[in-house]
């Protein structure tokens, strides 16, 4: 996309506290920052092959360039060791592969933010945790790579809340959201192999996401107990996704995990039981939520809309339903985020 | 690694998004809209730019009672991104005026 310009450059006076300064100038989420000096960034870019001044594309809606450096220093400001950066870095490449849905994501009244699903050999060298409290703080990996992430949103794509960035309610996933998956406890390969990537490569997956919705099902001790019970957690009348269809990523505890697949159902089961149970009866669904806003219907011909008894799925077709485990090893919860906004992408991670 | 305590010199670099501001002067006015050909652009967030298509009639019916001579309805189809350049020109090469319509 050809070379930006240099990042400016502010010099501070020794009466000047750093941290303060980057609050003033609303470089922050609302939490301390680490101040991105030269020395700092310099450190993020030595980790990648990659010009400081490659533009990896225009977000909007402020439509300024997204240079790798100014990748750089949202990830010194939100605590990244430089070594993550390739991983920062990464995830803003499949943000870039979206930008057409990046900026409706970034600037609507709905409230989704890009979630960050690691996987590969990267989790273990970096200490990503996609174990006991998923989705929780502990981890810096986790914190700062998606802080990154959100933290460049506001600087450089969607600024301050209230100017661009008018979600009437979000949720705590725009101050950080990254999670991996617990490859070791998951009785199928894993999510990137399934996405046609290699079990050897560490990838990041961003998507347009709710926050989690938790799942408890601590009575079934089959298969389709465990799915009945997700399937009625994520055919909800107060969402796009009964409307308008999107993803729906089914984050499964190694426990429920275990339970389905000891009844032999592989990931394309679940996925296909999930689509066919997930749903909610047309007659319903006219009475609120998304019905007709605009005047427009978005679902395909095959949906028969004269019928109320139509059982509609929350998601059109069964490969949207994304599944993965993650979560502590003992505990019959899972979690169900409806996505929409910006479809999932999967980037490798370039080894460093 | 530098010291960023306070009480001593420090170079932040900044994180925002920085573009370069092109200045332009505005389009020169019409004298008067009689006779003119005026291009309503329906650049509603809507999804299928049906509640701007509203907007976009009646906005149409106003420019004529007030002396319009022809009116030209047109959709862009991107709300949040530039106008294409094709869609420019021809409008440059269409009409003397342009109204553009927004809104979510």
């Amino acid at each position: 996309m050809g070379k930006g310009k240099a990042a400016s450059g502010v010099r501070l006076s020794p009466d000047v506290d750093p941290v303060e300064f980057c609050y003033e100038q609303g470089w922050s989420d609302g939490l301390p920052v680490v101040p991105p000096t030269p020395e700092r960034v310099e450190a993020m870019l030595s980790t990648v092959q990659r010009d400081p001044h490659e533009v990896l594309g225009v977000f909007l809606p402020v439509g300024a360039e997204v240079t790798v450096e100014k990748v750089a220093i949202n990830a010194v400001l939100a605590g990244c060791r430089p070594d993550y950066f390739p991983v920062v870095l990464t995830a803003v490449q499949c943000m870039a592969d979206r930008e057409g849905s990046l900026g409706g994501l970034l600037t609507t009244i709905h409230g989704d933010t890009p979630l960050l699903i690691i996987n590969g050999p990267v989790i273990k060298r970096l200490s990503f945790n996609g174990g006991v409290n998923t989705f929780g703080p502990g981890w810096r990996a986790n914190a700062t790579v998606g802080r990154a992430i959100a933290l460049l949103m506001r600087n450089v794509s969607a600024g301050e809340p209230g100017r661009f960035d008018m979600a009437t309610h979000t949720h705590p996933g725009k101050y950080t959201y990254c999670i991996a998956e617990f490859e070791e406890a998951s009785p199928w390969p894993p999510f990137h192999v399934e996405r046609g990537f290699g079990a050897q490569e560490s990838t990041v997956t961003v998507v347009g996401a709710h926050g989690p919705h938790h799942v408890v099902d601590m009575a079934s001790t089959t298969a389709k107990g465990v799915l009945d019970t997700l399937a009625d957690t994520m055919a909800i009348k107060g969402t796009y996704n009964m409307y308008r269809g999107g993803e729906a990523l089914v984050v499964l505890s190694p426990t429920h995990a275990r339970v389905i697949a000891n009844d032999g159902w592989s990931k394309e089961d679940v996925k296909y039981y999930l689509w066919e149970k997930a749903r909610k009866p047309l007659g319903k669904l006219r009475q609120g939520g998304y019905y007709k806003i605009g005047g427009v219907l978005y679902w395909p011909k095959w949906i028969d809309t004269e019928d109320d008894s139509t059982m509609v799925p929350v998601v059109l077709r069964p490969q949207d339903v994304l599944v993965m485990v993650a979560g502590g090893e003992v505990g019959g919860y899972s979690s169900i985020i409806l996505c929409f906004g910006m479809p999932a992408t999967t980037r490798v991670i370039p080894e460093a | 690694m530098v010291d960023t305590r306070v009480g001593q010199e420090v170079l932040l670099l900044n994180p925002k998004g920085e573009q370069e501001v092109k200045q332009s002067s505005l389009a020169p006015r019409l004298k008067s809209l009689k006779g003119t050909t005026i291009a309503v652009v329906n650049a509603f967030r809507d999804p299928d730019r049906s509640n701007g298509d509203l907007v976009t009639r009646h906005m149409g019916e106003v420019l004529l009672r007030e002396g319009v001579g022809r009116v030209i309805p047109i959709r862009k189809q991107e709300s949040a991104k530039d106008m294409p350049q094709e869609m420019l020109e021809s409008l440059a090469a269409q009409a003397e005026g342009v109204v553009i319509l927004e809104g979510d």
